[in-house]
């Protein structure tokens, strides 16, 4: 129940409302092919202008929490097969998880679920912690983690705010049957080490090669749904693309004055910006 | 001279007695250190998935009990090398009989450290390998894994050695084996009262170096904690200190227990007097006593107007599921600090007592370090994850009690091999004036000294500068030099090695010599 006058209530809903209609004709106009401000294209070697910062947005108010974008984001990242007893036991892997119920968030107006992958935060804790660097942030503002260099001492799972780092506590297993279909261009991880999302980074750097060879020049349109939980997400909830590039859709969204991110007094600046739900008068 | 040293059979007090009841302790000690090994096989055969860490925000802690031993070893270590170096620097002579007991403790329980965090990792080979190759500053793990381990082991090591080395000398005319090893770690002591004169301002020098090294490095250790600004319940300033303060009561605490156990076992009670539990026994009740008082600070801290999240862990440590572990951690703080302030205040010692307020102590230091370590892990989410539980397995338990068992072999096997009483407490050192054709060659060994000392800190701080990446534009990356924390690490060893340069440098002195004393 809410205090607030109905009047002040009204006109806030009112200017939310616009700013969400604002917004979603901003998501539908068509994504007109063009030059992107910065040089995605290359990526390569740091020091040659300006590059890639790449984010993601939420839209709240799109998402369903189908779960769709959990099972995406398993399958294309060979993410170990797990059920209801790895899930009670605490040993299960999401690198993209729903979270359960947002009481905490109250005023934020996050729905009972929220997708959550790696905030790949610009200050990241886990980053700071990391004994030997086998998680960094990489000249495109990606939190990468290195599993080859890891050691598995766990002090970036418990640095990170946001609990969205897994340990491989046992040997992954899948069926016989699925063996077959796991991913080639994701390396699947030996137990004992930490794994998080990597927003899909093996994608970008096919785009990118793709695009090479098909002479292509990679447009935001490109980008927008490029991680499997974008692609994947049947409400378009998931944008994804790069920060740097004010014209992005996911800059925009990210300007949005419905737009948050979670635990921003952490000062960790997260990359991952959520779209607040409106809340009409059905509830 | 004494009529002890006239016999070459005759060792050193409770040395070599290889009693019924020594070899039963050991061979049980073994059994425990054997079942420490069968679950860690276990860990490494099928996974840390048989311990009870599980995912943070998925149920669980990822540290638990390793860390906290970890914590708890490391402490030991803290203590032993500060109570030696206090006693040295301020010459407390009450003191004495413990330090070479304080001093083992030290090198042991650094060693059970290094095996706690080993047992810890994910990967252990990966660890040992990747820490020296890319051990980066930023993380407070540096300081663990640099200073606390390396630096911090190799220290209290030479403490010992060059402590030793008087002993050694003493008993070097001895026959068979012990003889053969007395010989060897003299190196050439030979009572002098110039040597003496060394040793004493090594001593001071060494002392005045390891305390704050020590007090750093086991401050990281309590900043790995204190510092993590999205872990409620963790993150505060008063982290270190509250460790160093813990750190030395149960370090002391044990060093208590310790010392009563040798003064009984090898019939000390002439060599370490009462006065020495009085001592002890009055300064771990003053520590607990701040300790407690620390506890209240954090604990109105947390619960007066701070975030939601650290109110709930506090809340779950005094009066949730946890609460059960505070009451008695408070209960193993207040009832020694009660006993042993009024034997202090009466100066009434009592040897009973002060064993079982140290054994009380360190149950509540375990309990303390497990309410730091665990519940801000499972309830202390800033996200509404579902909170977790945690609760050892039958592998951690082995583990931490195979550790526990292996440093007390150790300790035993100390106790066979070196004298557990300091030469000076049996009043045996008395030095002899040197033969006047020796020259000391002090300039030159000053000289050595100050090279050895200064090639370290340049070492050190051309390690640090490498590991840090001073200088470039992202200090957060690899070592600019793979292996530069060994090069720091090295460095901080050869600053201390200047001690053992300049009292090991070899006097100018022809003929051999005529007689040990």
């Amino acid at each position: 129940m809410s205090p607030t006058p109905a009047s002040a209530s009204r006109r806030g809903f009112f200017a939310r409302a616009i700013s969400f209609m604002g917004s979603v004709a901003a998501a539908v106009r068509p994504a007109a092919p063009r030059t992107l401000q910065v040089d995605i294209a290359e990526g390569g070697s740091p020091g040659d202008g300006p590059r890639a910062k790449w984010g993601m947005a939420i839209d709240l108010d799109l998402c369903t929490a189908c779960g769709g974008c959990v099972v995406a984001c398993a399958s294309e990242n060979n993410v170990p097969m797990t059920g209801t007893s790895e899930a009670e036991a605490g040993t299960s892997i999401a690198w993209m998880g729903l979270l359960p119920k947002a009481e905490v968030q109250e005023e934020q107006q996050l729905p009972e679920l929220l997708p959550m992958p790696c905030m790949h935060c610009e200050d990241a804790p886990c980053v700071k912690v990391c004994p030997v660097n086998a998680t960094y942030q990489n000249d495109e503002g990606l939190v990468v983690q290195i599993s080859d260099r890891c050691i598995g001492c766990r002090y970036c799972m418990v640095a990170c705010p946001y609990s969205r780092r897994f340990f491989n506590w046992k040997e992954a297993e899948w069926p016989e049957t699925y063996r077959n279909l796991l991913n080639p261009d994701v390396s699947t991880r030996p137990e004992g080490v930490v794994e998080k999302c990597s927003f899909c980074s093996h994608r970008i750097r096919k785009l990118r090669e793709e695009s090479r060879v098909a002479e292509h020049t990679i447009t935001d349109a490109d980008l927008q749904r490029l991680p499997a939980c974008a692609q994947t997400c049947p409400a378009n909830a998931i944008v994804f693309g790069d920060l740097n590039d004010s014209e992005s859709l996911v800059s925009r969204m990210a300007a949005s004055p419905r737009s948050a991110r979670l635990l921003e007094h952490l000062g960790a600046k997260p990359k991952v910006f959520y779209l607040a739900r409106e809340r009409r008068n059905d509830g | 001279m004494s009529a002890q040293n006239e016999d070459p059979k005759a060792l050193p007090i409770g040395m070599a007695r290889f009693g019924m009841p020594f070899v039963l302790g050991f061979l049980l000690l073994g059994l425990v250190v054997a079942a420490g090994g069968l679950g860690y096989l276990q860990q490494r055969l099928h996974g840390d998935i048989v311990t009870g860490l599980r995912t943070v925000g998925q149920g669980g802690p990822a540290w638990g009990l390793y860390i906290c031993f970890d914590v708890m070893f490391v402490g030991f270590a803290f203590a032993g090398i500060s109570l030696s170096a206090l006693t040295r620097l301020f010459r407390i002579q009450t003191l004495w009989p413990v330090t070479r007991i304080a001093e083992v403790l030290a090198v042991i329980s650094l060693m059970m450290a290094g095996l706690c965090v080993i047992a810890d990792l994910g990967r252990p080979w990966h660890g040992l390998i990747n820490l020296p190759r890319y051990a980066r500053t930023n993380s407070p793990f540096f300081g663990t894994f640099t200073l606390v381990i390396g630096s911090g082991l190799s220290a209290s090591l030479l403490y010992l050695f060059l402590d030793l080395r008087v002993d050694a000398a003493w008993w070097s005319n001895r026959v068979g084996l012990h003889g053969q090893l007395f010989r060897w770690c003299a190196m050439g002591f030979r009572n002098t009262a110039q040597e003496h004169r060394r040793r004493r301002r090594v001593s001071f020098w060494l002392s005045l170096v390891l305390l704050p090294l020590m007090l750093i490095s086991y401050s990281t250790l309590g900043f790995v904690f204190g510092i993590q600004g999205g872990r409620p319940g963790w993150f505060g300033a008063l982290q270190a200190p509250s460790f160093v303060i813990l750190a030395a009561m149960s370090g002391l605490g044990i060093i208590m227990v310790v010392a009563a156990l040798v003064r009984r076992a090898l019939a000390l009670q002439e060599q370490i007097s009462e006065r020495v539990f009085l001592w002890l026994g009055t300064t771990v009740a003053i520590l607990s006593l701040f300790y407690v008082y620390l506890i209240g600070v954090d604990t109105l801290t947390s619960r007066y107007a701070s975030s939601e999240a650290q109110n709930v862990v506090s809340r779950e440590i005094t009066e949730g599921r946890f609460s059960p572990l505070f009451w008695s951690m408070l209960a193993c703080f207040l009832v020694p600090t009660v006993v042993l302030l009024e034997r202090g205040l009466r100066r009434k010692p009592s040897i009973a007592l002060a064993v079982l307020s140290g054994v009380l102590i360190n149950i509540g230091a375990v309990l303390n370090r497990f309410l730091v370590v665990v519940p801000s892990q499972t309830h202390g989410q800033l996200m509404p994850w579902p909170t977790g539980r945690y609760e050892p397995t039958w592998v951690e338990f082995s583990v931490v009690a195979g550790l526990l068992a292996l440093g007390t072999m150790m300790f035993l096997i100390y106790l066979q091999v070196f004298p557990i009483l300091p030469l000076q407490t049996l009043g045996l050192s008395t030095p002899v004036a040197a033969p006047k054709e020796v020259r000391t060659r002090a300039l030159l060994r000053r000289t050595a000294a100050w090279i050895t000392f200064l090639g370290g800190l340049a070492l050190a701080l051309l390690g640090l500068a490498l590991s840090a990446r001073w200088g470039t534009p992202r200090p957060e990356g690899d070592p600019l030099l793979p292996g530069s924390p060994v090069m720091f690490l090295m460095g901080v060893v050869m600053m201390l090695a200047a001690a053992l340069v300049y009292e090991l440098f070899p006097s100018a002195r022809p003929k051999p010599v005529p007689e040990t004393r």
